[in-house]
């Protein structure tokens, strides 16, 4: 929660800063923000690559645990896919992009914002970029603050399926609560396997 | 990430890992700064975030809804049955 916090907070003390005009100058581009990405990348790669559960959990993937996050993802894109007839502003493939984000708010939107820059211009693509953000930290509120319906109304795999990405960690707590401690394995290894999956989704809807 | 991911591979028996997630923690919350930088000075986004903000919240109930259902599907059709028999 508090890391969640922090970084809404980056994100609002740099519109806060840009939008009085308080910025040197040379932090103004575009490539400073193509590099961080990289560095950001790298790291993320080098932690999933690094993690000592990798290996246990690749043995373990059985064929129910693979349904989850298939669940989770095919869930996610078909609710996407329907509502993009009622937002006209955005193609059905920006709006899955959005979608697969997954939770995972600070990749997706920073993804979505660079990748679609050629295709739609800086203005639009922020925008986009914005939209994602947005969507994707409600998704992981909805989670932590719905979690007890979800359970009651669509069973206890449903608060996993709707964290998405971030089952493994900030979603945690709030499912091995109210889904049981049964779960907490299995929404481990959901996590991850969703985890591995936005960047991959979000750069396939982003080039289509 | 690729590449990445081969390199923490490769080096992830080095104690300098275990400070990954507090580097990459550091990256993301730069990057949403920078994010933020772009957002704050570009106008067409500030006047435009109402319907931004309502736009991100239909797909996130949506995203939400879908997968919430889905999992009620998957729950019922495969985990359900199999509880039942242990």
């Amino acid at each position: 929660m508090k890391s969640s916090m922090m970084i809404v907070g980056a994100f609002v003390v740099g519109c806060l800063v840009s939008y009085f005009d308080l910025l040197p100058a040379w932090l103004d581009s575009g490539s400073v923000v193509m590099w961080v990405l990289y560095a950001l990348m790298i790291q993320v790669g080098m932690s999933i690559g690094s993690d000592p559960r990798l290996k246990e959990i690749l043995q373990t993937l059985s064929f129910r645990l693979l349904l989850l996050p298939c669940a989770t993802i095919i869930g996610t894109f078909v609710a996407v896919a329907l509502i993009s007839v009622v937002i006209a502003r955005w193609s059905l493939f920006d709006l899955l992009a959005v979608g697969s984000g997954m939770g995972y708010y600070s990749l997706s939107s920073i993804l979505i914002t660079s990748l679609k820059e050629p295709a739609l211009g800086a203005a639009a693509a922020a925008e986009l970029g914005t939209i994602a953000l947005i969507a994707n930290v409600l998704r992981e509120m909805y989670t932590l603050l719905l979690a007890p319906l979800m359970v009651r109304w669509f069973s206890p795999v449903a608060p996993i399926c709707s964290g998405g990405a971030t089952t493994m960690d900030v979603t945690l707590p709030v499912i091995t609560r109210y889904s049981g401690k049964d779960w907490v394995f299995v929404s481990i290894v959901h996590g991850i396997l969703v985890d591995f999956s936005v960047p991959f989704f979000v750069s396939l809807f982003c080039s289509l | 990430m690729g590449a990445g991911a081969l390199l923490g591979f490769l080096a992830r028996r080095l104690s300098v890992l275990k400070h990954l997630g507090t580097t990459s923690m550091a990256t993301i919350i730069l990057l949403l700064f920078l994010m933020g930088v772009e957002i704050g000075g570009n106008e067409r986004i500030v006047q435009n975030l109402t319907s931004l903000g309502v736009e991100a919240l239909v797909i996130a109930v949506a995203a939400t809804l879908g997968s919430i259902v889905a999992a009620r599907i998957v729950y019922y059709k495969f985990f359900n049955r199999q509880r039942h028999e242990e």
